[in-house]
């Protein structure tokens, strides 16, 4: 019991000091996991359009490879990312292994299916017809698209959501990726890992408090969103 | 003469390797309302789509103003009104505003177009309220003051009343011909229900199975109906194949088609026809209290008058008044 007192109160302390290499790594974690969310549903949202909206060859094919890149362990999207960038391989030129870029690449292959398929089913969910009546008021073929994200808007914010918590909370990647190396590639998941391993509690709870707070945040903003629309919906 | 302002030249639409629609001639002129009446799947859906430009036809071409035109040419200059009101999320004014938006509007004409229909539709005092709280009938009532702020010159209406009781059906269509006779706009306005039909429109398109059986003026097209399907649908209920008839009856067609108000049962005030029938059960056609009888293997629907409704079995004469009567 002692052990997980002490190790809160130096977290504490750890967190009210505001100790710059703690700042540093919460920096580096939300740049990296906000950017790969952010090109996560550039590339996301399309491909749950196109699944949703379009009717091609091959759609029923795509939404199950969707599917089951939702389902891909960090490990395996980390492995692949390494070997794409691995001095001798496809990428290595680039020498972007352990460095934050690798874990923001390595973070959009696992972000960007789950924003895939949480859009897709809720893109579904609007009428099929909406867009057509879009069209037949003049909405151009984009704008008609825009208006079906519009009215899916609630449950897409879920597929930011989802991604980002995806990405914020996972560390096989980026650990192989990123190397957890210090001032550089060290984020909160990898540092933590990292500090239980030496057994300095005190930093390890530290990290996993503010990987919390960050998740609640995540939370919170989806709860303001969704009650907001249960408002503005009555 | 000037162009229509719509033209279907041989136009025919593909589905899953059958045909579902093909119109060899079908013009659409400027002020004028066309209903496209028939069945479920006759594709009238699918015409009024191909005409606004929200699907491609397979083949044939539809001329604008005289010239052949895409999905964009005309997509710009109509405005459709689909079955369900698809209502953006957003107050009602918010949605009248969509559709100009979508039309590149200035902001200011916005929201003068905005209040000017939100007026002349009856719907100011629901301006600023949320489209989900509306009734059915005030949604409805948006959906076609959406589509009619655009000033279209082609208004199409997909079947838009479905859904709507039979008072505030008749209450909107009112307004909608008011506003369209002010409008001027062409109309293409597709339904199954020939009473709203003879009420918005001036020409009728019968469809069924993809193809047009008839067009003309309405009252023509209600009146002298060209075959059984198309007789049927403008209300047309009794069809005796000539061969059933007894031959008193001078023949003037291969099917003798009476409307169930002009055949009755009971006393005749001018010289009638008569077909001998077996009743079968008393009914109510319209508000009126009428019987079922059967002329051989034909079922007949005829209003009662000055009489008591027969038992099933009895022998009843059935009465035409020949001046009402239409053979096809």
């Amino acid at each position: 019991m002692g052990l997980i007192w002490d190790g809160f109160t130096s977290a504490l302390r750890l967190l009210w000091s505001r100790d710059p290499e703690t700042m540093e790594i919460v920096w580096l974690s939300l740049r990296v996991s906000l950017s790969a969310t952010v090109i996560a549903l550039l590339l996301g949202l399309p491909i749950g359009m196109l699944i949703a909206v379009g009717r091609f060859p091959g759609r029923k094919l795509l939404l199950a490879v969707v599917n089951t890149g939702m389902g891909v362990p960090p490990v395996v999207a980390g492995l692949f990312v390494t070997m794409l960038l691995w001095r001798s391989g496809p990428l290595g030129a680039a020498e972007l292994l352990y460095t934050p870029t690798a874990m923001i690449i390595a973070q959009t292959f696992i972000a960007t299916p789950l924003v895939a398929g949480i859009s897709t089913a809720a893109l579904q969910q609007v009428d099929p017809e909406f867009r057509t009546q879009m069209l037949g008021l003049g909405a151009g073929r984009f704008r008609s698209l825009f208006e079906v994200a519009r009215e899916a808007r609630l449950p897409l914010l879920a597929a930011v959501m989802a991604g980002f918590g995806g990405v914020i909370s996972e560390v096989g990647a980026a650990a192989m990726v990123g190397g957890n190396i210090k001032h550089q590639t060290r984020v909160l998941t990898t540092a933590a890992v990292q500090q239980t391993a030496m057994g300095n509690f005190g930093a390890a709870i530290a990290y996993g408090l503010i990987l919390l707070v960050i998740a609640f945040l995540v939370v919170l903003v989806l709860t303001l969103a969704q009650q907001r629309q249960s408002l503005w919906a009555r | 003469m000037t162009d229509p302002l719509i033209e279907l030249r041989d136009v025919a639409i593909d589905r899953g390797g059958r045909t579902i629609l093909e119109v060899p001639h079908l013009a659409l002129t400027d002020g004028t309302v066309l209903a496209a009446l028939g069945r479920n799947g006759a594709g009238k859906s699918t015409l009024l789509r191909a005409i606004g430009g929200l699907i491609e036809p397979t083949r044939g071409t539809i001329m604008l103003n005289g010239s052949p035109s895409t999905e964009g040419d005309r997509r710009r200059l109509s405005a459709a009104v689909l079955q369900r009101p698809l209502l953006r999320r957003g107050t009602v004014s918010s949605n009248i505003e969509a559709g100009l938006r979508f039309r590149k509007v200035e902001r200011n004409e916005r929201a003068k177009q905005t209040e000017t229909w939100l007026n002349r539709l009856g719907l100011s005092r629901l301006a600023s309220q949320d489209v989900h709280r509306l009734s059915g009938g005030e949604a409805q009532r948006l959906s076609v003051a959406r589509a009619l702020a655009l000033r279209p010159r082609l208004l199409l209406l997909d079947e838009p009343f479905n859904s709507l009781d039979s008072p505030t059906k008749l209450e909107l269509l009112a307004d909608l011909r008011a506003v369209i006779d002010k409008e001027r706009c062409a109309v293409l306005f597709v339904t199954h229900d020939r009473h709203e039909a003879s009420l918005l429109s001036d020409r009728v398109a019968i469809l069924h199975e993809g193809r047009v059986l008839q067009e003309g003026q309405t009252v023509d097209v209600y009146d002298q109906p060209s075959d059984t399907t198309s007789a049927e649908l403008v209300g047309y209920r009794n069809q005796v194949p000539a061969d059933q008839l007894p031959s008193t009856i001078p023949r003037n067609g291969s099917t003798l088609l009476i409307r169930a108000a002009d055949l009755t049962v009971g006393k005749a005030a001018t010289k009638v026809w008569t077909i001998p029938a077996i009743a079968v059960r008393a009914t109510i056609e319209g508000d009126a209290p009428s019987v079922v009888a059967m002329v051989g293997t034909i079922p007949m629907t005829a209003r009662l008058v000055d009489t008591a409704a027969p038992l099933p079995g009895d022998r009843v004469e059935l009465l035409v008044n020949p001046t009402r009567a239409r053979w096809c």
